[in-house]
């Protein structure tokens, strides 16, 4: 009676070990026609951590320093929705959101044209990163999950955007423009100030936050400080017209209209059978340039930069032919 | 009484299997496609989604914790919808999908059929069973909740589906995977999302995500 007992349950041990394997560990295979599977072509890790040992060789080199720059954007944020007067901000001003004691963590930018030591908090309530070089904010997001339906006009919600903006106080204002405003879902909309060159702007320099307008709150900031490199215009429309004849060709468009802009100089036409020896790859600042948009569905477009006649890389729509 | 107490050790033994059966078989497989025209078209444009599809299938296995049933490391090149709507209609742990392709509104594409394209839309009974996350990366792909209805991740909790409402391309698409990746899993999917999107440079075209289903409350991890 015993043997048989411990029998069955060896059995069943056995046969439940071995389900548990089969479920956990198979692939399921498909015998798509066209199906392939290719190994991934490796991409360096877009952060790197510092140790925190390494704070002192910052820009901001104390950390008391540091907390108090971030108390100071946590702050802005906080008066921006609830439109204090300066009375009222001088009231709690000394109210502290984070301490020395908060964790924070120190990384490396580098991708892209950023590159830039950063410090980031993480707090049940906020998330915010500053640039640990010059102590300008990067991003700023508030924890929430409930967001009231907008019910209010157009119009009304321009004002409130300006509004915020403004209350935030993190750059001068006058000198950027709102290049989009846009609903992103019933109770949030997403806004973007770029930085003005005259006629031209530059999205390099950019502050974007979406916000919920019925209670005048920021949800997530984020912010890109590089550089215009206000080069100058030495080569025609003609000759850009002329460099960029030679994408034309190999384009299913007919033709392009022209016209300046400051661009993000990247790594399209980089690579395969259109590049050319006087294609950039990153560039340290945003370059004027010649947009060449293309007629096509994709709306391509390449940036002739209006100073060297260099590539400058360009852009088009995700799944459009070149 | 002897009896009794075996079948109580029995009972005891099969709770504990089944318990570690169920903990070890239930994480949520993804599956990654690219359609092969945006694949081969290297040289221009089309890289930036060679390379995002790169850090969404990073993205998808180490921050989000879904097993890639194709293998780590690893993306489907297709030019047959019916290779995507194999594993839409697969049975087992496939609860999330990520894509690359042409697209419009409630519908993608991964390619044409005698110069027709064949496509994987909300209303042609093509997509089938409860998703727990899917991202369609294609242009207009969630400009309305046609697609997230239709993989069924509305009104569940830990269900969501993300995509562009309006036009996406160029470096714009690799820059806002490559910042998303900061954030995957560490914050709500929505929150998470739109981060990402504040902080690209905007090309001609910005990072216009959007997101439907449990978006506020939930990580995006797999169960």
């Amino acid at each position: 009676m015993k043997r048989k007992f411990i029998l069955i349950l060896l059995v069943t041990v056995l046969i439940f070990s071995c389900l548990s394997v089969v479920f956990a560990f198979t692939n399921k295979k498909e015998n798509g026609k066209s199906e392939k599977n290719l190994e991934l072509i490796s991409i360096a890790e877009t952060y790197a951590a510092i140790d925190s040992k390494n704070i002192s060789k910052l820009a901001v080199n104390k950390k008391e320093d540091i907390v108090s720059i971030a108390n100071t954007y946590l702050k802005k944020f906080e008066y921006a929705s609830k439109g204090l007067n300066e009375k009222e901000k001088l009231r709690i001003n000394d109210n502290n959101i984070l301490n020395e004691d908060d964790e924070m963590s120190i990384e490396y930018n580098y991708s892209g044209l950023k590159l830039r030591n950063e410090i980031m908090w993480d707090t049940n309530e906020y998330a915010l990163t500053i640039n640990a070089d010059t102590g300008k904010i990067i991003n700023y997001s508030k924890h929430m999950s409930i967001f009231p339906k907008c019910e209010l006009e157009r119009e009304k919600i321009e004002i409130i955007a300006n509004e915020l903006f403004k209350n935030i106080d993190i750059c001068n204002v006058n000198e950027y423009e709102m290049i989009y405003l846009e609903e992103y879902d019933e109770g949030i909309w997403w806004v973007a100030f770029a930085k003005k060159y005259g006629d031209l702007i530059n999205s390099g320099e950019i502050v974007k936050f979406h916000f919920i307008p019925e209670t005048k709150e920021i949800w997530v900031l984020g912010t890109n400080n590089i550089a215009y490199d206000n080069n100058e215009v030495l080569i025609s429309e003609e000759m850009a017209r002329n460099i960029a004849n030679q994408y034309l060709e190999k384009s299913v468009a007919t033709d392009m209209k022209i016209s300046l802009a400051i661009v993000n100089p990247n790594e399209m036409l980089l690579e395969g059978n259109l590049r050319t020896d006087k294609v950039h790859s990153f560039a340290q600042y945003m370059r004027k340039a010649y947009v060449c948009e293309f007629n096509n569905e994709a709306q391509t477009q390449i940036y002739i930069d209006c100073t060297t006649g260099d590539v400058l890389g360009g852009t088009m729509m995700l799944g459009g032919d070149f | 009484m002897k009896s009794l107490k075996n079948i109580i050790l029995i009972s005891c033994f099969i709770l504990i299997i089944l318990t570690c059966n169920k903990t070890l078989a239930a994480t949520d497989e993804f599956k990654a496609f690219i359609s092969q025209d945006i694949y081969n078209d290297y040289s221009t444009g089309q890289y930036t989604a060679r390379e995002a599809i790169a850090i969404a299938e990073r993205v998808f296995r180490n921050k989000l914790n879904y097993i890639n049933s194709a293998g780590a490391n690893s993306y489907t090149i297709t030019n047959s919808a019916d290779t995507v709507k194999n594993y839409i209609s697969h049975l087992g742990n496939n609860y999330a999908l990520v894509t690359f392709s042409h697209g419009d509104d409630g519908a993608f594409t991964m390619g044409e059929k005698n110069g027709v394209a064949q496509w994987i839309a909300y209303d042609n009974n093509t997509i089938s069973g409860y998703w727990h996350l899917i991202f369609i990366n294609s242009c207009n792909s969630m400009k309305t909740d046609k697609l997230a209805q239709a993989f069924k991740t509305i009104g569940y909790s830990n269900r969501a589906a993300l995509g562009w409402y309006s036009t996406v391309g160029g470096p714009a698409l690799k820059y806002w995977w490559a910042s998303y990746e900061q954030y995957a899993g560490k914050y709500s999917v929505s929150e998470a999302a739109v981060k990402a999107a504040n902080d690209c440079i905007d090309t001609p075209y910005s990072t216009p995500i959007r997101a439907y289903g449990d978006k506020n409350n939930w990580n995006g991890k797999a169960w």
